[in-house]
């Protein structure tokens, strides 16, 4: 990826929240290490994956590229500017270029307005055009994500749309403001199986026609397959591997990654998920082990696993993998 | 649901809460027209045929709530005190919940150490005990409306603060809320677009409970003898009535603006419970 | 299948909603048994009458819902004939419940052991309490969570493990038929196969029925025998998972496979069902599908396609004997595409 086509980048970046005493295990630590350490970048008309378990960090993670958290440490460049510490008017202006769809559409659209205002107020914030233009931006945009025709739409009030529909909304508010990132966090798992797809192509042409640089967050791998051109497994905290969605489903070099699809349940009753690849129970990213993370859920733990922690190694290009399995 | 229609609509409902309306609207309506109402001049002193002043005459046609030791008529009195009581307990409700519902909105939403100062506040103020601070505020800064109203909102804010706050801090987590800010909003636009309206019908029961606070404490403070001279209030009549040791001979004097103000307070509240239903999730999940 | 054998009978249910703008068709003429000891999963979209219909079973519907017609009957009893106090009885011992959210099952005020035995206390009257004790650790240990914690409160609990902890709760009494409703919904992927696993193998070791119901077919997959696909109050297509899943003969089975991203094979581009289901207070004549259908006919738009049965496959669509080579046909988009205007 030429530094030209680069949208955004991570560096390093860590997100440590302090912990209530009476929750805190040993007097030492006392913060949780949500994100503890991620490097990647997502260019022009690209998605990435981020998978995981609840509690890995990977919401967290959309919330500091989004710059609504400050960064306990490292960097994120957007279109080339550090954004970790942008105030006032140039974080407002940073909210032009990066937008996110939420995953409950029931939730994420205000009750109280019409489908006209939820469309208008970014434009409205960000004072662009006068009443009409804003209008014809909106009927525009109605249109582009599916909801023909846009004159229909624009006095419903969220709850007299469908769950689909919604969503439709929720991405137009996104795309109205001409966002280069956006990050989508479990786009379709509210929406029933039959209306998935539709939303899901939706996206994946809006990031391609609008060359947006694209960040799905999903504990569905199946979905990412069909969205993200590359995809990150995320454990407490940290990404394990990273590289092209298709070479990381079929591949599967981290342990964590192999269990992580393996229990995903298949629609065809010929393939049984399996579970004999991770042992016990998720640890609290507040009480982390010295050595590996996935230390005591491996199966195919070392010595070496316990004591050190390991670090990435680029096994083919762009697809690296921190485990200690691959460090020779 | 269109706002009026969910905002009258638990009057349907609800008797208790229709009552409570009836009940407003009728001191409303005393209160509009109160100088066609009342047959006489509040303050004029009457005297009869053989020129004798009518000092504790009991009800009559002429007087149908009687007459007090100064032969003034009692129900011109309560009439006219109906403005008083409507003045002092509408204003300071409005004042009371306009102030209490920013700064619960302002202490929910920032959080952090702005929260926790607001909130020791409202902790010291709920330690502050009502009346006694009131009358020693209108002792010092003297008697007058305006000083009882200074002194009802400078400690019932505090209700009304807490209740808010509560609620912003569940509506400020809801999803539209972020959106709001990655969108660029600003803290002023979500606060009062996004999360004020959500957090109003809440306020408006408050504004139904604490007028019933406003026009007892304006009633307390007059009985008192702490209210103002001219003006000629409820709690002024009992003040009067009791000072002129008349309250067990004359109890035309005594009961017409007593139960004046228990109906006027009975009113706020049984709208602001009935709404309150409509109002709080929380309340109507059961 | 013998006619002793069946244990719960379904038979042209109708369940109605009343609401003020009419009456909600929440199910519509549902036929549907459960044998003992099988594995049946319902699956189908929000709204489609599912939840309703296993409610039903267990006679926990809201008071506007009313039986229109048809009967249900569980070991051959009218259920709508039970007395209020045999209902009650039934619940638990004889069928039992694993809710959607394990949050709502458990009371957050009571250990976990204690209201496990609570309920045993209740339904099993003279049982001591040591062998409460030791039937509660047992139950423990097969759900997968050390005995010990019996004594935790349901805020020590995970997720995964509150939803095992309710599993136990509806096992605990050996029921014979278990209605499991979405129990993974909420959960990660390796816990959402965690508890499969376990509901699979306690059915296993007990023997009794199960009913499985959810969104995603993945799931039937995985722990059914047999499945109902279930849309707009009626049952689509029924019969064994591999035969339905593998090969659907029915366009809305068609096209819920399309619509389901999958892991393995071939990356194919999903295709959604276009439209929106169809409105229950005043329905359409003939097939309730037939708005979405890409292979709707002059037919389809005036009658209610009958179900049709064959070797134990149940398939309710007018175009069944044609299916073979519309099923050809609906691997194309742009045969779906051609019907969305209506949005979703």
């Amino acid at each position: 990826m030429t530094e030209k086509d680069k949208v955004i980048e991570a560096i390093n970046i860590k997100k440590y929240f302090p912990v209530r005493a009476r929750e805190r295990k040993t007097s030492e630590q006392s913060v949780l290490k949500a994100v503890d350490g991620l490097s990647f970048q997502i260019g022009r008309a690209e998605t990435l994956g981020l998978a995981g378990e609840s509690g890995c960090g990977k919401t967290t993670t959309a919330k500091l590229l989004l710059s609504l958290y400050p960064l306990t440490e490292g960097k994120i460049l957007c279109n080339g500017t550090d954004i970790s510490a942008l105030k006032g008017k140039e974080l407002k202006n940073f909210r032009l270029q990066a937008q996110m769809v939420f995953q409950d559409p029931y939730e994420s659209l205000n009750p109280r307005f019409k489908v006209k205002s939820i469309l208008e107020e970014p434009l409205e914030i960000h004072r662009l055009g006068d009443k009409n233009e804003r209008l014809d931006k909106i009927l525009e945009v109605l249109e582009e994500v599916g909801l023909n025709p846009a004159n229909r739409y624009l006095e419903s009030y969220p709850h007299e749309l469908s769950g689909g529909q919604r969503q439709r909304v929720a991405i137009a508010r996104a795309l109205i403001l001409r966002p280069s990132f956006l990050v989508t966090d479990e786009p379709v798992s509210m929406l029933d199986v039959s209306i998935r797809a539709g939303v899901l192509n939706l996206l994946q042409r809006m990031i391609d026609e609008r060359a947006l640089a694209g960040l799905c967050i999903s504990h569905d791998l199946s979905l990412l397959r069909y969205l993200c051109h590359r995809s990150a497994i995320m454990y407490l905290g940290r990404i394990v591997e990273i590289g092209p969605t298709e070479a990381l489903i079929k591949k599967r070099y981290h342990p964590y990654t192999v269990a992580l699809l393996e229990a995903v349940p298949h629609p065809n009753p010929d393939y049984k998920y399996r579970l004999d690849n991770i042992t016990g129970e998720v640890t609290s990213a507040a009480n982390l082990p010295s050595g590996c993370r996935f230390y005591n859920r491996c199966v195919k733990k070392m010595e070496i696993c316990r004591e050190i922690a390991p670090q990435p190694v680029e096994i083919e290009k762009g697809h690296w993998v921190e485990c200690h399995l691959y460090n020779n | 649901m269109k706002f009026s229609t969910k905002l009258f609509g638990f009057i349907k409902k609800d008797t208790a809460g229709a009552i409570g309306i009836c009940i407003f609207i009728f001191f409303v309506i005393v209160a509009l027209f109160a100088p066609l109402i009342s047959p006489y001049d509040p303050g004029a002193m009457h005297f009869d045929e053989t020129g004798a002043l009518m000092r504790i005459h009991p009800p009559s046609f002429q007087h149908l709530f009687g007459t007090t030791w100064m032969g003034r008529d009692v129900f011109s009195q309560v009439v006219m005190g109906t403005r008083i009581a409507l003045f002092v307990g509408i204003l300071s409700a409005v004042c009371v919940v306009f102030i209490g519902t920013n700064i619960g909105l302002i202490a929910g939403y920032y959080g952090g150490r702005i929260d926790n100062i607001i909130m020791r506040i409202v902790d010291i103020i709920y330690g502050i005990p009502f009346l006694p601070f009131a009358l020693i505020l209108v002792a010092v800064m003297g008697p007058g409306i305006s000083n009882i109203i200074i002194a009802i909102i400078l400690i019932t804010w505090r209700n009304t603060a807490r209740v808010i706050r509560a609620q912003v801090l569940t509506i400020k987590q809801r999803a539209y809320v972020e959106a709001a800010r990655i969108s660029g909003a600003s803290n002023f636009r979500i606060m009062y677009k996004h999360i004020a309206p959500n957090v109003i019908p809440l306020s408006l029961v408050y504004i139904a409970l604490s007028m019933g606070t406003g026009i007892m404490t304006e009633a307390s403070l007059s009985f008192l003898g702490y209210g103002a001279p001219e003006v000629p209030s409820w709690g002024k009549i009992l003040f009067e009535c009791y000072n002129s040791q008349a309250m067990f001979i004359a109890w035309w004097w005594m009961i017409p603006p007593g139960i004046a103000i228990t109906l006027l307070v009975l009113s706020g509240f049984l709208v602001g419970r009935s709404y309150e239903e409509v109002a709080n999730p929380r309340l109507r999940e059961r | 299948m013998s006619r002793d054998n069946i244990l719960l009978k379904i038979d042209d249910l109708k369940l109605y909603y009343h609401t003020t703008a009419g009456y909600v068709r929440a199910v519509d003429g549902v036929s549907l048994n459960v044998a003992v000891g099988e594995r049946l999963g319902l699956v189908g979209e929000s709204g489609c009458g599912k939840t309703t219909l296993m409610k039903a079973i267990l006679r926990l519907l809201p008071a506007n819902c009313r039986q229109m017609g048809g009967e249900m009957y569980y070991k051959g009893k009218a259920i709508s004939s039970l007395s209020e106090k045999e209902i009650k009885k039934m619940r638990w011992q004889e069928i039992s419940m694993i809710p959607q959210s394990a949050m709502n099952a458990l009371d957050p005020v009571y250990r976990i052991g204690a209201q496990i035995k609570e309920a045993m206390k209740t339904h099993q009257k003279g049982i001591s309490s040591k062998e409460i004790q030791e039937r509660a650790a047992n139950i423990f240990e097969l759900v997968g969570i050390n005995p010990k914690r019996l004594r935790d409160y349901p805020h020590q609990f995970s997720g995964g493990m509150k939803q095992r902890a309710a599993i136990a709760m509806a096992l605990v009494l050996d029921p014979n038929l278990i209605i499991a409703d979405e129990p993974t919904t909420a959960l990660d992927v390796i816990v959402q196969a965690q508890i499969l696993e376990r509901i699979n193998a306690l059915q296993q070791r007990y023997s009794g029925s199960l009913i499985m119901i959810t969104h995603d077919i993945s799931v039937i997959a995985q722990t059914c025998e047999k499945v109902a696909v279930m849309y707009a109050g009626k049952i689509m297509e029924y019969g064994k998972v591999r035969d339905v899943l593998n090969n659907p003969l029915h366009p809305y089975t068609l096209g819920l496979k399309n619509a389901f991203p999958s892991l393995l094979g071939e990356k194919k581009s999903l295709i959604s069902i276009p439209g929106s289901p169809p409105d229950l207070i005043k329905p359409q004549p003939g097939c309730l599908f037939a708005p979405r259908c890409p292979f709707a006919i002059a037919v389809c738009q005036t009658e209610d396609p009958p179900a049709k049965e064959e070797d134990g496959r149940i398939v309710a669509c007018h175009r069944l004997a044609e299916m073979e080579g519309l099923k050809v046909l609906a691997e194309d988009e742009t045969i779906w595409e051609r019907k969305v205007h209506a949005g979703d």
